[in-house]
């Protein structure tokens, strides 16, 4: 029995997959590779399959981790190779390897996004703003959580989960390099870091590209 | 472009996943190394026409052809429509991404009556003409098949053709003569001339209907020197085992209603039920081999990795070689962890031997389908299940651990009576008490009885196609009728939509005339007709009203054996005298024994070369 820790990306039209989905494809595709996958037991059966954290519907991914437990076989190379060849497309398999990491350890996550506005003022009035209020050290925002049952809402102060931000203007896109807080404990969607900032700048960007590019540890090092 | 284009759409509506394509083995090919691209269309949402089994084998059939690219389109949802429409992007096909409008031919299967609108709104968003007569060129021709296709002619202004019966054979034929005519230049009325040679190809602007004074009408004849055929005979196919099964399927990324591998063990039904459609139009009776049946399903299992698979036909449990095929099936789903379920096992074939070998294996639900409360109205329908072989039914699958069960019915059957219906809620009560009745039931456990109710719909070739169906607020009545006689809170009472089943009679039963009304209907923003929370009755009254035709002549008209059918002018294989036959004895609650014990003589067989596996 080994635990393989398989690296993979989620783009284009792959990111429109929820993760439910993607968890049915990754069974699926597992399958259809016929190799000795370890199953749960049960009246339905399915691979033991673990995702280090779920990526929100509508985002990318560069380095996602999806942990798989095999019987007996191949090596991490062959395994990633049948898979990779079983997944629809956007979604590609970049390393497998064995698990370094738990996943517990994942603190954070490191964001690329990219704004796409009507016209170069409205992006560099996004960008100012973003700037500015970064550096005052204060932007709040409001998130779900769990209250027992409930589920309730809450005020977070962003700049308190932000790790590193740096924003620039390209013709009418603004790209925003970013680093949030990430993991079971402290999740922060990078969707309520633009969604505070459109609410502060008043403007609406008319795309944002959302690209997750790594799962870091508290020492900011991948976590793998 | 179109990803640029569908950039801004796709986060504002609802599972966007509908629309990117995209999904494992779904074809791409080069589209400037094909001859003929065709856009196969469902018109309704993805996850149904994903779920459907004639359009993914059309689909791989049509793309083994080397001249031939085959693309998936979908209705959109109402969201996308409207970010579609404001942001001027075109109906596009779901694996090159390309507008309706460049390919040569678009593909519609028509399953419901009720996709007529969506199916308006997706050409007319593909930026194209409605009606055939104003889409001058060849390409992009518009052709339908599908059950729907057994009364076209509410839709027969908007098609160039269609294809009554089964596909695989006549669409490659279809395809050879549109690709020798796309050559040499021909234009669409010769083209369309030399495909109604094709047997079983209606092109109905060959065609001319005349009516009688009263409105119905009296005869659809081929145009003088069209050469089209005076009756088109739908196509089948001979020999299932040689029938074409894709080897590949694609798996939608998302979920979708049947998510599993299905495999067809025989087409046709032995039965005979009067009112259902289905049991006549796909006659005769053709049996696969359980062998091929099984390597059908394995090959599916392999090539999609889906953990369930399903065998499909109208009535599972009367094919013969069920036993042997469960078995084989039975050496190999475990194994492999994948689940097999028998959807539509009939009460009287399920058997406890059957049952008990399917027992390692998840069972997809017991459900039973009396669809009349009496047995005089199950003889009058001829639906051969007594009570007796529910309930003993029934008590098994208590005894065996089900707390659940689920009954279908109809409303409104030829020759229905108060009676009838208080015996629906008796026949409900009857099984909740037997649940109580059972020693061994598990501890702390209720029973489910639902009951799901639906409006009888007069169908074309059936028996009963003559029939009137009763007026939704006949309907009305009835159903609350039942809801006063049902009084265990175990029981689960449910109705179909009755003005849509008002709606769907309309369509299957109407003529030509009804075009205006689907037109103004869906110009006035009718879509997804079918759906609960998208139907608009209001907006249909309002449609008939303006057209100056009035449903309930389509509906709630009884029609004498000497009137001549809209439809008739197609031929499905079960002969008229066979239909009258069996109207008559209906009349009479007179059943007719299933075709295994005998032959009814229904005409069907002369199709298959004289042979029918119900009876041989
Ligand atoms: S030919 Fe005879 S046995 Fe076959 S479907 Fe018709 S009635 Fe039944």
């Amino acid at each position: 029995m080994q635990t393989i820790r398989f690296t993979f990306s989620k783009t284009g039209a792959a990111r429109y997959l929820s993760h439910l989905d993607l968890v049915r494809c990754m069974t699926r595709a597992l399958r259809r590779t016929g190799l000795d996958v370890k199953y749960t037991e049960g009246f339905n059966p399915h691979p033991y399959i673990t995702f280090a954290l779920p990526l929100p519907l509508g985002q990318e991914g560069l380095a996602e981790k999806m942990d798989v437990i095999f019987i007996d076989g191949e090596g991490p190379q062959e395994a990633a190779a049948k898979l990779g060849a079983a997944l629809p497309e956007g979604i590609r398999i970049v390393g497998a390897a064995p698990p370094v990491h738990p996943p517990a350890r994942i603190r954070y996550a490191s964001y690329d996004l990219t704004l796409d506005f009507a016209c170069v003022q409205d992006a560099q009035l996004y960008r100012q703003t973003a700037v500015r209020l970064v550096e005052q050290g204060a932007l709040a925002a409001q998130k779900t959580a769990k209250k027992g049952r409930a589920k309730v809402l809450k005020t977070i102060d962003l700049c308190e989960h932000l790790q590193r931000f740096e924003a620039s203007v390209q013709g009418t896109s603004v790209r925003i390099g970013a680093t949030l807080s990430a993991g079971i404990e402290n999740n922060v969607n990078p969707f309520l870091l633009t969604g505070a900032l459109e609410r502060e700048s008043a403007v609406r960007p008319e795309t944002q590209l959302v690209v997750r590019e790594v799962l870091l540890m508290e020492d900011l090092m991948p976590f793998s | 472009m179109l990803q640029q284009q569908l950039e801004p759409i796709l986060p504002r509506v609802q599972k966007p996943a509908r629309y990117t394509g995209g999904e494992l083995n779904s074809v791409l090919k080069d589209k400037g190394a094909v001859d003929i691209r065709f856009a196969f269309c469902f018109p309704d949402t993805y996850e149904i026409g994903m779920s459907h089994l004639g359009m993914k084998i059309l689909y791989s059939l049509i793309n083994e052809r080397p001249d031939s690219w085959c693309e998936r389109v979908f209705a959109p949802w109402t969201d996308m429509e409207k970010e579609m429409r404001s942001r001027g992007v075109e109906l596009y096909a779901l694996e090159s991404g390309d507008s309706l409008r460049g390919f040569d031919i678009i593909g519609f299967t028509l399953q419901y009556e009720l996709s007529y609108t969506n199916v308006l709104n997706m050409l007319d968003l593909a930026g194209l003409p409605l009606r055939a007569a104003e889409r001058n060129a060849l390409a992009p021709l518009v052709i339908g098949g599908g059950p729907c296709v057994c009364n076209p002619e509410p839709l027969a202004e908007y098609f160039d053709m269609f294809l009554p019966g089964e596909g695989e054979e006549v669409v490659g034929e279809l395809l050879d003569l549109y690709k020798k005519h796309k050559a040499a230049g021909s234009s669409k009325a010769v083209f369309l001339q030399a495909a109604a040679g094709i047997k079983g190809v209606y092109v109905p602007s060959l065609y001319e209907v005349v009516y009688n004074t009263g409105g119905t009408v009296r005869a659809v004849l081929p145009r003088p020197g069209s050469g089209a055929p005076e009756k088109v005979r739908k196509r089948l196919v001979r020999n299932l085992d040689r029938a074409f099964v894709p080897t590949s399927y694609v798996v939608p990324s998302v979920e979708t209603v049947h998510d599993r591998v299905s495999v067809e063990v025989f087409r046709g039904c032995v039965r005979g039920c009067r009112f259902c459609q289905a049991g006549y139009i796909y006659r005769p009776v053709r049996e696969k081999s359980p062998e091929t049946v099984n390597a059908q399903c394995l090959a599916g299992c392999e090539s999609t990795g889906y953990d369930e698979v399903s065998l499909c036909s109208l009535s599972t449990g009367d094919y013969t070689r069920i036993e042997p095929l469960a078995a084989s099936l039975l050496e190999w789903t475990n194994a492999k962890r994948v689940n097999l379920s028998l959807p539509s096992l009939r009460v009287d074939s399920f058997s406890r031997e059957l049952s008990e070998k399917l027992t390692p294996v998840r069972r997809s639900g017991l459900t039973f389908a009396p669809e009349a409360g009496t047995q005089r109205l199950r003889d009058i329908i001829n639906k051969n299940i007594t009570e007796q072989e529910i309930l003993s039914a029934a008590a098994e699958a208590f005894a065996a651990g089900w707390v659940s069960v689920k009954l279908y019915f109809m409303l409104g059957l030829p020759g229905e009576t108060p009676e009838d219906i208080e015996g629906i809620a008796a026949l409900a009560q009857k099984i909740v008490d037997l649940y109580y009745a059972n020693p061994s039931r598990p501890k702390g456990k209720s029973v489910t009885v639902s009951v799901s109710v639906a409006t009888f719909v007069p169908k074309p070739f059936t028996a009963f196609q003559w029939e009137a169906q009763n007026t939704a607020a006949e309907i009305a009545e009835k159903q609350s009728y039942l809801k006063s006689l049902v009084k265990s809170r175990k029981i689960r009472l449910s109705f179909h939509n009755r003005e849509m089943s008002a709606l769907e009679a309309v369509f299957a039963l109407g003529d030509r005339r009804l075009a205006a009304v689907i037109e103004t209907a869906w110009k006035s923003g009718c879509r997804f007709d079918g759906w609960d929370d998208v139907f608009q009755p209001a907006l249909w009254q309002a449609a008939f009203a303006s057209c100056g035709l009035d449903p309930s002549f389509y509906a709630n008209r009884r029609k004498g054996f000497e009137e001549f059918l809209p439809w008739e002018v197609l031929d499905y294989g079960v002969s008229r005298a066979f239909l009258e036959r069996e109207n008559a004895r209906a009349r009479r609650a007179e059943t007719t024994p299933s075709c295994r014990e005998k032959c009814a003589g229904c005409g069907a067989n002369a199709l298959n070369g004289g042979s029918c596996d119900a009876n041989d």
